[in-house]
C-alpha cells in the first residue's frame, strides 16, 4: 500500500484578466473574464513508505500546486489522490494533519513573537500529545536537529538556518508518517544548506517518508534516490537521479569577467552560451572535460578579472529534457 | 472537547505574544475604553435633548445599548481572529498553514488573535445594563429571564456569524471586508435603538437578512414588557433562536464554500 498515490491529477486556475487604470479596476469588479491555466495537467505517481523523493521543476511548473493538493489545501479540479489512506485529502484535512508534517521554506508555522518552545507547547496541545510523550520527543528532536540554545529565543531573532531547524522540529513533533517539504533550503548559504541536508537525511533514515520540492539540483542530488521532474503541469521524468543526469548530461557553467575583450578558443565539449560586455558564459560537459581544462583555455591569452563555476540550474536541465521530449 | 482546549491554548499564546509589546497593548486598551465610554456619553446627550425615542424611554434604550455591547464584545473576543488574521493570511497565502492544523480552520483562526481590550467594551455594556436594571421596573418572570438569556446567546451567535461571513468573503476577494463591516458595525449602531424607528427597508434588512435587530428588539419586548410597535404576532421573540440558528448555518456554509474555493498563492 503506497503512502501517496495520485492518478491523473489536474488543477485548473482561472486567472482573471486584470485591466489597468481606474476604469479598468472598476470593470474588474464586475467582469469575470479570464483564461484557464492548467497548473497541474494530468499527473500520476505513487510514493512508498520510507522513500525520499525529489520533486523538481522550474518556477510555475506545478510543484507547489501538487503539494498543496496532497495536503488538502487545494481542491483538485479532477483526478484521484490518496494520502495516508485519506482520499481525497481536502475532505479530511484535520485528520490528515495528524499524519503528515509540512514545511514551507518561506512560511513559518512558528509563532513569530514567541520562542520555539512555546510554539511546540501549543502544537502539543493542538495535536493532543500527552505532556510526558511530548517532552521525550522534544528531547530527541532537539538532539537530532541540534536545537539547544535556540528553544528560548523568540523566532524573529533566529537566523534562516536556525529557523529551518526549529521548523522541522515543529513538523515532526506529532511523528508524521510523511514529511512534505517545499523549498526547504531556499535563501540559505552553502554551509547552512549542507547542514539542513544532513538533518533531512537523518530524518529519512529514522523512518519518515519525505517528498521534497526544490529548484536546487544539489538538494536532490545529495538527498534523493528518486526524482520526479515536472514542467508545464506534466511529469516528464520519474526515476533515479543518475538516470536523469545521464539523460541531460552533466553540465557545468563557467562565468568569466574579463578586463578587456576576450579571444576565446575552447576545447571540444565546451561552448559559449552568451557574451555580454566583458562577461562570458560558457557551458561545458563535465563528463568529457574537467573544470581546470576549461579554465586554462579561458585564461590563455586573456586578462581575467573574476571567474566562477556553477552547476547548471534545474530550469536549464528541464529545458533540455523538455527539448529532447519533442 | 480537545479542540476547545486547543482553542484556549491558542488564545493564551496570542495574549503572550501581545505582552511582548506591552506599551502598545496598554495604549490600545486605554483607547478602547475611552471610545466605548464616549459612545455611552453620547447616548445620554441625545436623551438630554429629545426625551424619548418613539415611546422608548432613556433607560430602555440604555438596556439595548448594554445588550449590544456585551454581546458584540463577546463576539469580538470569539471572532476577532477571523477579522484580524484571515484577510491578510489569504492575501499572502499564509492561510495554507491554517489548513494544515489538526483543528478546524475556523476555530484555529478564531483563537489565533485575542484582544483583551475587547473586555473594555463588555465592561461598558455591563455598566449600561446595570444602570438600566436599576432604573427600570423589570418583572423577572420566567419568560423574561429566558428571553434575556436567549437574546445574549443569539446576539453573540449572529455577530460571530457576521465575522465569519466577512472572513469567508475574502476567499473570493480580499477587499470585501468593508461591505461586511457595514453590517457588523452598522448593525451594532442600528440595534442600539428600537428597530421601529427606522425606515421599513432598512428595518427589513436588520430583521430578516442580518438579524441583529431581530434578536435584540423582539426579546427586549418581553424583558421590558413593551408592546410591539410593528404589530407582529406575539410569538416573534421566541423565533429568535431559530432565526439565529438559520443565519449561523448559512454563515457556516459560506465559510465552507470559501475554504474549498481557496486558491493559495505561488510560493
Amino acid at each position: 500500500m503506497p503512502l501517496i498515490s495520485v492518478k491523473d491529477l489536474r488543477k485548473d486556475f482561472k486567472v482573471l484578466a486584470h485591466k489597468s487604470g481606474l476604469i479598468g479596476a472598476m470593470r474588474n469588479l464586475f467582469s469575470a473574464a479570464g483564461r484557464i491555466v492548467n497548473a497541474v495537467d494530468g499527473v500520476s505517481f505513487s510514493v512508498e513508505a520510507g522513500e525520499f523523493v525529489g520533486y523538481v521543476g522550474p518556477n510555475g511548473a506545478g510543484k507547489s500546486t501538487t503539494l498543496k493538493m496532497l495536503t488538502g489545501i487545494l481542491v483538485p479540479s479532477s483526478g484521484v489522490i490518496d494520502v495516508c489512506g485519506f482520499s481525497p485529502p481536502h475532505k479530511a484535512r484535520t485528520k490528515l494533519a495528524r499524519r503528515i508534517g509540512v514545511v514551507f521554506g518561506q512560511r513559518t508555522q512558528l509563532w513569530w513573537d514567541l520562542p520555539p518552545r512555546e510554539s511546540y507547547d501549543l502544537l502539543m496541545r493542538l495535536f493532543g500529545v500527552p505532556r510526558g510523550v511530548f517532552e521525550l520527543r522534544l528531547a530527541r528532536l532537539s538532539g537530532l536537529l541540534e536545537l539547544e540554545g535556540l528553544l528560548d529565543t523568540p523566532v524573529r531573532k533566529l537566523s534562516l538556518g536556525q529557523k529551518m531547524r526549529c521548523e522541522l522540529a515543529a513538523a515532526l513533533l506529532h511523528e508524521p508518517a510523511l514529511l512534505l517539504l517545499d523549498e526547504p533550503t531556499i535563501g540559505m548559504d552553502v554551509v547552512v544548506k549542507e547542514q539542513v541536508r544532513k538533518l533531512l537525511r537523518r530524518i529519512n533514515e529514522a523512518g519518515t517518508t519525505i517528498l521534497l520540492t526544490s529548484h536546487d539540483l544539489d538538494d536532490i542530488e545529495q538527498l534523493c534516490r528518486r526524482v520526479m521532474v515536472i514542467d508545464k503541469g506534466r511529469i516528464i521524468h520519474d526515476g533515479g537521479v543518475d538516470a536523469l543526469k545521464r539523460r541531460y548530461g552533466n553540465r557545468r557553467r563557467l562565468v568569466a569577467d574579463f578586463l578587456d575583450q576576450p579571444k576565446l578558443v575552447l576545447p571540444q565539449g565546451a561552448e559559449v552560451a552568451s557574451i555580454e560586455g566583458l562577461r562570458a558564459t560558457i557551458d561545458f560537459d563535465a563528463d568529457k572535460l574537467r573544470a581546470p581544462e576549461v579554465i586554462a583555455a579561458v585564461v590563455a591569452g586573456n586578462r581575467i578579472h573574476d571567474i566562477a563555476i556553477q552547476e547548471c540550474d534545474i530550469a536549464e536541465v528541464v529545458k533540455r529534457i523538455y527539448g529532447e521530449g519533442k | 472537547m480537545s479542540s476547545l482546549r486547543a482553542y484556549f491554548s491558542l488564545m493564551s499564546a496570542s495574549l503572550r505574544s501581545q505582552m511582548e509589546y506591552r506599551r502598545a497593548f496598554l495604549l490600545e486598551f486605554t483607547g478602547r475604553f475611552i471610545i466605548t465610554g464616549l459612545e455611552l456619553a453620547a447616548l445620554f446627550i441625545i436623551f438630554e435633548n429629545v426625551g424619548n425615542v418613539l415611546d422608548w424611554t432613556r433607560w430602555e434604550v440604555v438596556y439595548l445599548y448594554g445588550i449590544v455591547n456585551v454581546t458584540f464584545g463577546c463576539a469580538e473576543i470569539i471572532g476577532y481572529g477571523l477579522e484580524a488574521t484571515v484577510p491578510t493570511l489569504i492575501r499572502t497565502g499564509d492561510f495554507d498553514r491554517v489548513m494544515l492544523q489538526p483543528i478546524s480552520p475556523w476555530l484555529f483562526s478564531c483563537g489565533r488573535q485575542f484582544r483583551l481590550l475587547d473586555l473594555g467594551r463588555i465592561a461598558q455594556g455591563l455598566l449600561a445594563l446595570g444602570l438600566a436594571f436599576a432604573h427600570l421596573p423589570i418583572q423577572w418572570t420566567l419568560a423574561a429571564v429566558a428571553m434575556f438569556v436567549l437574546t445574549l446567546i443569539c446576539n453573540v451567535a449572529v455577530y460571530t456569524g457576521l465575522f465569519t461571513c466577512a472572513a469567508a468573503s475574502c476567499f473570493w476577494t480580499t477587499e470585501s471586508t468593508e461591505v461586511f463591516n457595514a453590517f457588523t458595525y452598522g448593525g451594532t449602531q442600528m440595534a442600539q435603538f428600537p428597530v421601529h424607528v427606522y425606515r421599513p427597508w432598512l428595518r427589513a434588512i436588520f430583521l430578516w437578512i442580518v438579524p441583529v435587530g431581530f434578536v435584540t428588539y423582539f426579546p427586549a419586548l418581553v424583558v421590558l414588557s413593551k408592546p410591539d410597535a410593528l404589530g407582529l404576532p406575539p410569538f416573534m421573540p421566541w423565533l429568535s433562536p431559530f432565526i439565529a440558528a438559520v443565519f449561523c448555518g448559512l454563515c457556516a456554509l459560506f465559510w465552507r464554500a470559501g475554504l474549498n474555493h481557496y486558491q493559495s498563492t505561488g510560493s
